[in-house]
């Protein structure tokens, strides 16, 4: 079930959008190699729209960005790999958790089809299970408390064997000791599986707690890179 | 007093409804895609039977569908059957009647998807058409259903493009809103009574459905 990381993720775009005073442009480079790297800074500065272009979920005007020898987006070849393809878990910040989908539907949702139904559930319920919400198998996301949806949400995107690990502010709706409890599991999780994550986050302490390394950007930019000591000074 | 024209009604309205919901669900989706060029002009000429006069659509369809036009003799040729003053003809004027109601609904209760479900879908691995049919297909069944129970509805009252493309032939293209006309027409509005009561008990259940349906739909989305 486990898969090995391959080297690193490379991103290197740019993109403008908006007119005039709402003109928005970012222009961002870096690598993301396994374990927690943190984009750090405050809202509106291209944070999530950074783990969008890296999804696929929107085009960059310019740039490149690869996994190991695959290349997902390259501007100037006019390659783009769909989003479906390139193993990306993505943790949005509304969970996205289907609310039509018991628990288990949402996390077997992720793995492939060739996998047999049977063994599907068998994976989403051990993963449950792992994540300690076994119990909501069988129940949709409006019964969940807020930590049950983050590890159910966090379940699912595990699921999917995923190559990359994308987390966009995962716990802002969380209280402080839920929020203690999920980033140390969530560090758990991908040290054993040695995932590239990119973790967005506007909040400090969850910054220092959970990266390995950190990336401060202001203003569509990365202005500042290193250890979680980069952060000292910024509070 | 005979109930065939009301039999034929439901006939002609069920007909009508299930080729809505085919092509008006399909051209909802399309719809809803913020990408496609020109769709409030689509949206526009799709909606046009809910405001142009029957006679004047009726006009159109003569034109488009009679036996020397382009589409009526193709089908002369291949089917060897006539559309027009036919129940085809009929089940052509209810399904132009039921389309608009069926698109907006759909349409609406397609771009109330949440987008960020879709884009969880894609991330997952899933391909555009295992996202409709699990994702979108499901959350947007309530409107949907609304808008397929007002185009039946719509369907089983259509009257005059019916007239104009159906005709009125006893047991073939009398429909239960023709056969209440004749009969008041010809002053037999006693023969009518029962199905006045017939359609206005539909229309009624009819709305009550729709209302129920809609009034539920944020739960449903949980």
């Amino acid at each position: 079930m486990q898969r090995a990381a391959d080297d690193g993720l490379e991103v290197n775009l740019a993109l403008s959008r908006g007119r005039g005073d709402d003109r928005f442009s970012l222009d961002v480079s870096f690598q993301v190699p396994p374990g927690i790297t943190i984009l750090f800074g405050p809202s509106g500065t291209g944070k999530s729209t950074t783990l969008q272009a890296i999804a696929g979920l929107l085009r960059p005007d310019r740039g490149r960005i690869a996994f190991g020898g695959e290349t997902w987006f390259d501007a100037d070849r006019h390659l783009e790999r769909p989003t479906r393809l390139r193993g990306i878990a993505y943790l949005f910040q509304s969970l996205a958790l289907f609310p039509h989908m018991t628990a288990i539907g949402n996390v077997c949702y992720g793995i492939a089809r060739s996998v047999a139904r049977e063994e599907r559930r068998a994976r989403a319920a051990a993963l449950l299970e792992k994540l300690g919400v076994a119990h909501l198998a069988g129940r949709r996301p409006r019964t969940y408390s807020g930590g049950e949806a983050q590890r159910v949400a966090l379940a699912r995107a595990l699921a999917m064997e995923p190559r990359v690990l994308l987390l966009d502010e995962p716990f802002s709706a969380l209280d402080r000791d839920l929020r203690a409890q999920l980033s140390a599991d969530v560090r758990a999780l991908v040290s054993e599986r040695k995932l590239p994550t990119l973790q967005v986050t506007h909040h400090m302490g969850e910054a220092r707690a959970m990266g390995d390394r950190v990336l401060r950007m202001a203003a569509g930019r990365i202005v500042e890179s290193g250890t979680t000591a980069i952060l000292d000074g910024h509070d | 007093m005979t109930w065939e024209p009301l039999w034929l009604s439901y006939k002609v309205a069920l007909a009508a409804t299930l080729i809505a919901l085919v092509v008006g669900v399909g051209l909802a989706t399309l719809l809803a895609r913020p990408q496609l060029r020109g769709r409030e002009l689509i949206d526009a000429v799709l909606t046009i039977p809910l405001v142009l006069p029957p006679t004047v659509i009726g006009f159109y369809l003569l034109t488009a569908l009679g036996k020397h036009s382009f589409l009526g003799s193709s089908f002369e040729e291949i089917f060897d059957a006539r559309l027009l003053f036919t129940f085809r003809g009929c089940v052509i004027a209810s399904s132009v009647a039921a389309l608009p109601m069926v698109v907006k609904s759909a349409r609406i209760a397609i771009e109330d998807v949440d987008p960020t479900l879709v884009q969880a879908a894609r991330t997952l691995g899933a391909g555009p058409l295992r996202i409709f049919a699990t994702v979108t297909l499901p959350l947007a069944a309530r409107g949907i259903t609304a808008g397929i129970i007002l185009g039946f509805a719509r369907a089983l009252g259509e009257f005059g493009v019916t007239l104009m493309i159906g005709g009125d032939i006893p047991g073939e293209t009398q429909t239960a809103t023709i056969y209440v006309y004749d009969q008041i027409m010809a002053n037999h509005d006693d023969n009518a009574y029962g199905m006045i009561a017939v359609l206005t008990a539909t229309a009624i259940g009819v709305l009550w459905a729709v209302n129920h349906l809609t009034r539920g739909r944020g739960a449903a989305r949980g």
